[in-house]
């Protein structure tokens, strides 16, 4: 017995194929006809056991009704004029479809970034948010008496009970994504040129208002080598801004402090709203403050087992919540993490 | 810090524009916070003319005044006589409603039954250095209602800069002088401290006993010294910088603080017996603090953290570097004052602070390190000057200078081809040496020694000098380059390729990304969540809502539900790639976990067939995922999970290794924020499946020989599960079924109860030949022969 399914299939490639009312008329004698296909089947009825007659009857009847329908709805579209009016296909109506996804503005910040990184060199990794205190401080030039402890307003994980840590084993969650730098280098063993990425969240506690989050997302990049300079720092930078905020994009080094770096700039980029003419972005001053920067400390690079005698290095740490609020001027913080979505359809 | 320009502008020569001033900060780099330029923000302050005068009941020291402050308007001010005021004087007038630069927002204040509608303002008050009286006086009624930045004329901006832990020299104007000279080649003036000519008082010995702790302490005695008020000048310029006058004594302290960023105390000479004694607080011992507060060594703790002390012969009068003591500090019948400067260790004075919870302006200085030679002394002469000048010093004793071991210059090499090859630019030695020697090093010729002012203490290596040459040049210096160095092929992990895969999946499918809140509260049952380890909080959580890292991604997908459906949303599709945590052994773990929400009609826009989502939509997603990673295929088996409804939880088994959860989410959680609909939820580990998952595929060779198609349709118990059924038919089957699909399921009317139809539509194929009809019906009868003996299904149609 012939399937009934690879039959249906088959007949409506053909009214699908016809192009005519003629054609179409044919095919309908080829398998609803006297003689056609599917109503030899219903006569091959008699031949079966009586309690697979019904069944069997019914699967026809449902495949003759099917391509009926069929056969009618190719007939209104070849069938020029054949019909009235209020029965023609209207094409203004809407179709029927789910609105399209779309990933946060926030992943397609990170991706943009990850994406000219990868094409500069650099690659892609990710570290832990739960942080030990020597990651993200010691290893970074950043002591327990360091006065920089206080910029960073740190979360600690509740000890589990009867374990004693070593104060530098102490967990926190990670300040900045910074902390990736030790774990890198030790993994290397010494071994350079290193060209590394991370990005993920970061914890700070900080009190929530438009421009500050518990939470946020940075972006950090480190590249040591034997001789890498300041200037490579700039280049990296600029070849970044240019793909992030078009090829127009300036930047503007301004001295700065960071435990792990020196010299340490601070960087802006040419106002992308005002096109440095002044506008409420930018303060009026053409420039907004985007990342910071540096060449890596001696003693980072000691502790990662490298030695500062013989590798240079540079990094940069960039906000992925602010350089997305930027591209997108969205002014309030809060917007990122509501997920409205009248919010997130517009991305 | 807050800085008055005019107040820095004493310690530079030529003068310097304001603006000129303004953009050299940042190029030191010194952030500015906020640049309150007076001229323009003043400009709401106006003049008023003092009409009538009298005191405010009750009070010796206050005056209620009768101020017109535009033509006819006459307002009541109350004000206090920190400056003597005259009827008929014209002076700045704030009315209720003006924000002063300082951050002050002037409103109505009562006194008692008088209301005072505005403030008449001191130069201080309106962050202005004072030239003359400390009030700005004005005569000509025509300037009656004006803005005094008409009246006069106000050169002057207060400047929030923000001074970074590395850089404590410049927690005072004279360094902040000294860095914005060498960028704006100006020269640096130094206040004049002239030396007292008249030594009748004794010295007070001074014994060090905590050497590691307090490098050098100096003090001396000036006699004679009448407490009073500051002069204006001095007072207005500690207002500006943000600090309240107190005496000309304390305000001397603080002022020179400012100045040369070292911190100083005065002691009422007749509380300190026999001598100074620097070491730390021994057991049982108590002090009061100027701020009222106690602090006591208890017996018992360990002497190792025992803070220092600054004692006399007896007991301890002040908490060294952070704050005095009430009983030995400055009062009304104060005669003789014992100045000290002093050198402490920086951890010292921090880990005290931070334990006792006490800080100051002192100890934020000391804790980020000061001068102990040059700005200690230039501070401890000019206080002692100041306080013949300005408090009536009489006489002076010698002073007493404790330095066992004086700090030396720091000295390093650096060759200018360092400079060059660190910074990437051509550096040459003259501009190296011209950098350097303007931020007070000194090189030699060859550049193979550079000593360093022992003011900046940050200055540990070499590099710190490469910033300071780089800082003078200006960072425009350090132009773009490529690096020659050989470059490497960039990428990215297994994991992250699959976290994209993922999520071009489902926003291929309709679902948006969100992007949720890893801290969720601890109270409230724990829903939703598949991680058996223990929960890891938070020990200072911002607050309860946000005090444990989360176990699932669900209930923030939800909560995204909820928020979406109290602002009119009615079909949620989200999505979350994010971590969850837990802590199974000793060391947290972190997982990445993918997290589908699905509930409301199956498409949006739909005016024909509109249908709602079941549970199979989202397993249709998730298989869809699935099958985007190249997974493996995935079973599905009953579970339950709280948050899920019963009965419509399964657990996803990829490889035989549970790998996640989906099901319905409970109604009632649901109903209770007004969501009606019914709601799904997934939740799946995405590690698992990059492990088990194809890297790259391997061609299989293309089918070459024609299907052939089967239907089959058949009752079967209610309660055996398709997957049984379908794994018996292949079983069955042999290599011969391609494919096997479900193509409809049917219970109810005709139907016995305890049954279901089952329908499936098979292809069958043969790599090397064309099957035949009877080879073909032969499989589908072991098919039929193998599901009636296992399952007792009964054939209905094929």
């Amino acid at each position: 017995m012939q399937s009934i399914s690879e039959l249906v299939e088959r007949a409506l490639a053909q009214i699908n194929a016809a192009a005519t009312p003629a054609a179409l008329d044919q095919v309908r004698v080829q398998y609803l006809g006297k003689a056609g296909e599917l109503t030899s089947q219903l006569k091959s009825l008699g031949s079966l056991p009586a309690e697979e007659r019904k069944a069997f009857g019914q699967s026809v009847n449902a495949a003759k009704a099917q391509l009926e329908e069929a056969l009618n709805e190719r007939k209104s579209v070849v069938g020029q004029g054949a019909k009235p009016a209020s029965a023609m296909l209207d094409v203004t109506l809407p179709g029927r479809r789910r609105l399209a996804g779309r990933p946060h503005p926030m992943t397609v910040t990170a991706e943009t970034m990850k994406r000219i990184l990868m094409g500069l060199g650099f690659t892609y990794e990710d570290f832990p948010d739960i942080e030990t205190e020597y990651f993200n401080f010691d290893a970074l030039n950043t002591p327990p008496w360091h006065p920089a402890r206080d910029m960073h307003d740190t979360f600690y994980i509740t000890p589990t009970d009867g374990e004693h840590r070593l104060q530098t084993e102490a967990e926190l969650m990670r300040t900045h994504t910074t902390a990736f730098q030790g774990r890198v280098m030790r993994a290397r063993n010494g071994q350079v040129p290193i060209r590394a990425m991370t990005t993920g969240r970061c914890y700070r506690k900080d009190d929530i208002d438009a421009s500050h989050f518990p939470i946020f997302q940075q972006l950090d990049v480190f590249a040591v080598g034997t001789n890498l300079t300041m200037s490579d720092l700039r280049w990296t930078l600029t070849e970044l801004a240019k793909g992030l905020f078009g090829g127009e994009a300036k930047l503007r080094f301004r001295p700065s402090y960071f435990p792990f770096t020196t010299p340490s700039a601070e960087v802006d980029v040419s106002c992308i709203i005002c096109k440095q003419k002044g506008c409420s972005l930018c303060s009026r001053t053409g420039w907004i403050e985007v990342l910071g920067s540096g060449m890596m400390r001696p003693e980072v690079l000691k502790m990662g087992g490298l030695d500062p005698a013989k590798h240079q290095g540079f990094a940069f740490g960039i906000g992925v919540d602010r350089i997305t609020m930027l591209r997108h001027q969205i002014n309030d913080i809060r917007h990122l993490y509501q997920n409205e979505e009248a919010f997130l359809r517009q991305f | 810090m807050i800085v008055n320009t005019e107040w820095l502008l004493d310690y530079l020569t030529p003068r310097c524009a304001l603006a000129d001033l303004l953009t050299a900060l940042p190029r030191v780099g010194l952030d500015i916070e906020a640049a309150h330029v007076l001229e323009r923000e003043l400009a709401p302050v106006r003049v008023g003319f003092i009409r009538a005068k009298r005191p405010l009941a009750g009070t010796s020291d206050k005056f209620v005044c009768d101020v017109e402050v535009a033509k006819g308007d006459v307002r009541q001010i109350v004000c206090a006589s920190a400056h003597p005021i005259e009827v008929g004087w014209g002076v700045p007038v704030a009315l209720a409603g003006t924000d002063l630069p300082n951050g002050e927002s002037i409103g109505e204040a009562s006194f008692g039954d008088v209301v005072s509608k505005g403030m008449i303002c001191l130069d201080g008050e309106l962050g202005l250095s004072a030239k003359g009286t400390g009030l700005q006086v004005f005569k000509d009624e025509a300037l009656l209602g004006k803005s005094i930045t008409e009246a006069t004329k106000i050169d002057e901006a207060l400047v929030h800069v923000k001074v970074y832990p590395n850089r404590p020299d410049c927690l005072g104007l004279i360094g902040i002088a000294r860095e914005l000279a060498a960028m704006l080649d100006l020269k640096l003036v130094l206040p004049s401290a002239p030396a007292p000519t008249v030594y009748t008082k004794d010295s007070v010995p001074v014994e060090i006993q905590a050497p590691s702790l307090c490098t050098r302490y100096t003090c001396q005695v000036v006699g004679g010294v009448r407490i009073g008020k500051s002069q204006p000048w001095m007072a207005s310029r500690l207002m500006a910088a943000g600090l309240r006058p107190i005496n000309n004594v304390v305000d001397i302290t603080n002022f020179v603080m400012l100045e040369w960023g070292q911190p100083l105390h005065a002691f009422d000479l007749k509380r300190v017996r026999e001598k100074i004694v620097v070491r730390k607080f021994a057991a049982g011992e108590t002090l009061r603090l100027l701020d009222g507060r106690s602090i006591e060594q208890k017996t018992g703790e360990s002497d190792e953290y025992a803070p220092l002390a600054i004692a006399d012969a007896h007991a301890p009068m002040a908490l060294a570097g952070i704050m005095g003591g009430e009983s030995s500090g400055i009062s009304e019948t104060t005669s003789d004052v014992l100045l000290e400067a002093a050198h402490f260790e920086p951890t010292g004075i921090r880990l005290s602070g931070r334990r006792l919870g006490v800080s100051s302006d002192s100890s934020y200085r000391f804790e980020r390190g000061t001068d102990p030679n040059e700005s200690l002394e230039g501070a401890q002469a000019r206080a002692i000057a100041l306080l013949f000048s300005e408090a009536g010093g009489q006489s002076a004793g010698p002073l007493t200078d404790a330095y066992p071991s004086p700090a030396k210059r720091a000295v390093f090499a650096l060759p200018a081809e360092r400079v060059s090859s660190y910074l990437g630019i051509h550096v040459t030695r003259e501009q190296v040496i011209s950098s350097l020697t303007k931020l007070g090093c000194n090189c030699s010729d060859d550049l193979s020694r550079v000593d360093v002012p022992t003011r900046r203490v940050d200055v540990n290596d070499a590099v710190v000098l490469i910033e300071d040459v780089a800082r003078v040049l200006g960072y425009e210096a350090i132009t773009p380059a490529a690096s020659p160095e050989t470059p490497t092929a960039g990428g990215t992990t297994a994991l992250d390729q699959a976290r994209q895969a993922v999520r071009a999946s489902l926003t291929g499918s309709g679902f948006l990304e969100i992007r949720g809140v890893p801290l969720e509260p601890v109270e409230g049952a724990e829903m939703f969540s598949q991680l058996a380890g223990a929960s890891i909080t938070l020990a200072n959580p911002l607050n309860a809502d946000l005090s444990r890292l989360r176990r699932s991604l669900v209930p923030f997908l939800v909560k995204t539900a909820v928020y979406n459906a109290s602002r009119r949303a009615v079909n949620f599709r989200y999505f979350e790639i994010d971590k969850v945590f837990s802590r199974p052994a000793k060391d947290p773990e972190e997982r990445w976990a993918l997290g589908i929400l699905l509930g409301g009609a199956l498409n949006d826009a739909d005016w024909s067939t509109r249908r709602e989502c079941d549970f199979f939509d989202l397993k249709g997603a998730v298989e869809s995922a699935l099958e985007s990673l190249r997974a493996p295929k995935a079973t599905f088996v009953p579970t339950s999970l709280d948050g899920y409804a019963e009965g419509t939880a399964a657990q996803i088994v990829v490889n035989g290794a549970v790998i996640g959860v989906l099901g319905q989410v409970k109604a009632e959680m649901l109903a209770a924020e007004r969501i009606y609909q019914p709601v799904f939820a997934a939740e799946l580990f995405i590690e698992p499946l990059v492990a088990g998952s194809r890297v790259s595929a391997t061609f299989v060779a293309l089918p070459r020989f024609p299907a052939v198609f089967r239907d089959l349709s058949f009752l079967a118990n209610r309660d055996t599960p398709y997957a049984a059924l379908e794994t018996a038919i292949r079983e069955a089957a042999g290599a011969q079924l391609e494919s096997v699909d479900c193509m409809d399921v049917f219970a109810g009317k005709g139907i016995d109860p305890a049954k279901r139809s089952i329908a499936v539509s098979m292809v069958f194929r043969a790599a090397d030949r064309t099957l035949s009809s009877e080879e073909v019906n032969a499989t589908v009868d072991q098919i039929i022969e193998r599901l009636g003996k296992e399952f007792s299904a009964e054939l209905r149609s094929r």
